[in-house]
């Protein structure tokens, strides 16, 4: 225990530099005012043969550790004190926010040169090297690529956008362009995945909510990526969670978006609602009956998801698609990870409508999403080990996971295509076109063991979202004004 | 664990802005008026205005990631809506949290 604690203090208290080597014509200097340092300057700058080995020999000598020995400088590390005793000079502790977009994701300290204080090279290292600098901690980025795993997954936006086939719905230019799609969550971190791609992500907070920056958990910055996926146009609204879900989804439904999208939910077998639930009941009816928003939920992992059991909602499923073609599509099974039951609560009420995709037992890990670095699902499915762990790290700011989470995502994506094309779509139209347009899935079983088969089934409901087939019918649908139309006779 | 507890009030038809402000006069804060009322506050104005009680319950946040999210359970059995807000509201439902379906 005081090894480790005197390991650290000495960690604290290391200079990490890098000497820059004397160029070998002595007029020239890479830090005179005028210099340029670029390709065809460069080469200006070179030290004479073997000055950074010299240079490194006296360092070495000198009580510091050298690192790395490269044309131009030399790195290394040495404790405080004797970098103050070599170069006769004084540094302060000084401590800055890791990353400035993220404030609090908390601070680093390092020692820095302070501004004016004399600083001497030594006459042993004087014909080598011309300056010393201590190195100020960069700021780390996480990738806006996602890293490579080995085993058969889908990635976003490319491959999710073509399996779902809204990727043929673009190329007409019907990207979800106008549309505003609203998605309550546990938060929206700004990974550099939704900046470089140029989307419209915002986020906002819930009531009870706070700090709209950070998404402890990681669930929504996860799962939106799949609504890019299939519409890359869209404008975007988080609504991060507080303690009340019933008011982030008030709060999404004020916004008066087109479509919502919702990947959560209570498990609820049984025949009847809960009373806390009745006021999340009555906001779902609402926004879709008076606000006329198509609001999508995720069927549920296993769960008799609700609100995702309501009948006016759109209850996405899931089914799994292999690497494989089989005939004109991919090779296709419904997912054994997502739920379909028939409603207690609603009789007459199957679930689900329509799916979207998703892995397979034990944990689906099926399509790589950006999430914050080290949030809690990072750090719990990293790792080796697949298929319980996704082999990617535990703070890279990816994960590959799926659910039905990220299947209502998907069919919101391609709703928000639907109602480009014709924004008058009324949510029970979209409903009916995205289920006479769904690809059929005749094999597989869903996690409580109902059977895909031919036609609509119990597993996949209509079966598998298809982005293009949906907006082929949906061009031609044209709204009528039922005032101006004689009832029929 | 914060111990302020959220709910949704359902009013009485028409009685919404009267039931908010008599709520609000109370001591609890209104985040949202709708359909429902979704208000919050200290646990203590909870027990001593409705009669109700809580219980500190786990529940799973998510299966993927086998995490568990911990709330208060609010016992219904004592809740009686107070004399003042009758003409107001007709119910008080308390939040638990959801689960996520990574």
């Amino acid at each position: 225990m005081m090894a480790k604690k005197r390991d650290s203090r000495e960690k604290q208290e290391m200079i990490v530099f890098e000497a820059a080597l004397r160029s070998a014509a002595p007029e020239v200097s890479m830090f005179a005012k005028n210099s340029v340092l670029n390709l065809d300057t460069i080469d200006h700058f070179k030290p004479p043969k073997g000055a950074g080995r010299k240079a490194a020999l006296v360092l070495q000598e000198l009580g510091f550790r050298v690192r790395h020995v490269g044309t131009y400088s030399v790195s290394g590390e040495g404790p405080r004190r004797l970098w103050e005793k070599v170069f006769h000079t004084q540094v302060e502790m000084r401590t800055q926010p890791r990353s400035k977009a993220h404030p609090d994701a908390g601070k680093i300290s390092y020692w820095s040169h302070i501004a004016n204080t004399p600083f001497r090279i030594p006459p042993a290292l004087e014909p080598f090297v011309e300056r010393a600098y201590p190195q100020l901690p960069p700021t780390f980025f996480e990738s806006p690529l996602p890293p490579r795993v080995k085993y058969h997954h889908l990635r976003v936006p490319d491959d999710v956008a073509m399996v779902c086939r809204s990727h043929i719905v673009h190329q007409q230019g019907v990207t979800g362009k106008g549309v505003l799609v609203a998605m309550p969550d546990t938060g929206f971190y700004k990974h550099p995945f939704y900046l470089w791609h140029g989307y419209n992500y915002q986020a906002t907070l819930s009531p009870d909510a706070i700090r709209v920056e950070r998404d402890e958990y990681g669930h929504g910055t996860a799962e939106a990526a799949n609504i890019f996926a299939n519409a890359p146009d869209i404008d975007f609204i988080g609504v991060k969670m507080g303690g009340n879900a019933t008011l982030a989804f008030k709060t999404a439904s004020d916004l008066y978006p087109a479509v919502m999208t919702n990947s959560w939910g209570w498990d609820l077998p049984g025949a009847v609602l809960p009373n806390f639930l009745k006021p999340l009941e009555a906001a779902v009816i609402e926004a879709v009956r008076d606000r006329g928003i198509v609001v999508c939920f995720s069927a549920g992992n296993g769960h008799y998801g609700f609100p995702g059991q309501m009948p006016d909602v759109i209850a996405v499923g899931g089914v799994y698609a292999y690497e494989e073609l089989s005939g004109w599509d991919f090779k296709m099974e419904a997912s054994n990870y997502a739920s379909s039951f028939d409603s207690q609560i609603y009789p007459g009420r199957h679930v689900p409508d329509v799916c979207g995709l998703v892995g397979m037992k034990p944990q689906a890990v099926y399509i790589m999403l950006p999430l914050e670095p080290g949030c809690t699902i990072d750090t719990a499915l990293g790792g080796t080990g697949y298929p319980n762990k996704d082999e990617t790290s535990k703070t890279d700011g990816w994960t590959v996971i799926s659910g039905t989470s990220a299947a209502s995502p998907q069919v919101a994506g391609v709703c928000a295509l639907l109602k480009q094309v014709v924004p008058g779509l009324s949510p029970a139209v979209v409903k009916a076109i995205l289920k006479a347009s769904a690809r059929d899935v005749k094999l597989g079983q869903s996690y409580q063991g109902q059977p895909a088969g031919e036609g609509h089934d119990g597993a996949t409901g209509a079966g598998l979202v298809d982005g293009y087939a949906a907006y082929q019918l949906a061009r031609s649908v044209a709204i009528r004004d039922l005032n101006t139309v004689p009832p029929p006779s | 664990m914060k111990a302020i507890q959220s709910a949704e009030i359902t009013p009485a038809p028409g009685q919404s802005a009267q039931a908010a402000r008599a709520l609000q006069n109370m001591g609890f804060r209104v985040l949202h008026i709708g359909r429902t009322i979704s208000v919050e506050g200290q646990q203590e104005l909870w027990i001593r205005i409705f009669g109700v009680t809580f219980r500190i319950k786990k529940k799973v946040q998510s299966r993927e990631t086998g995490t568990e999210s911990l709330y208060y359970e609010a016992r219904m059995e004592t809740l009686k809506i107070p004399d003042d807000l009758k003409a107001l509201i007709t119910d008080v439902a308390f939040m638990e949290p959801p689960e996520f379906f990574a």
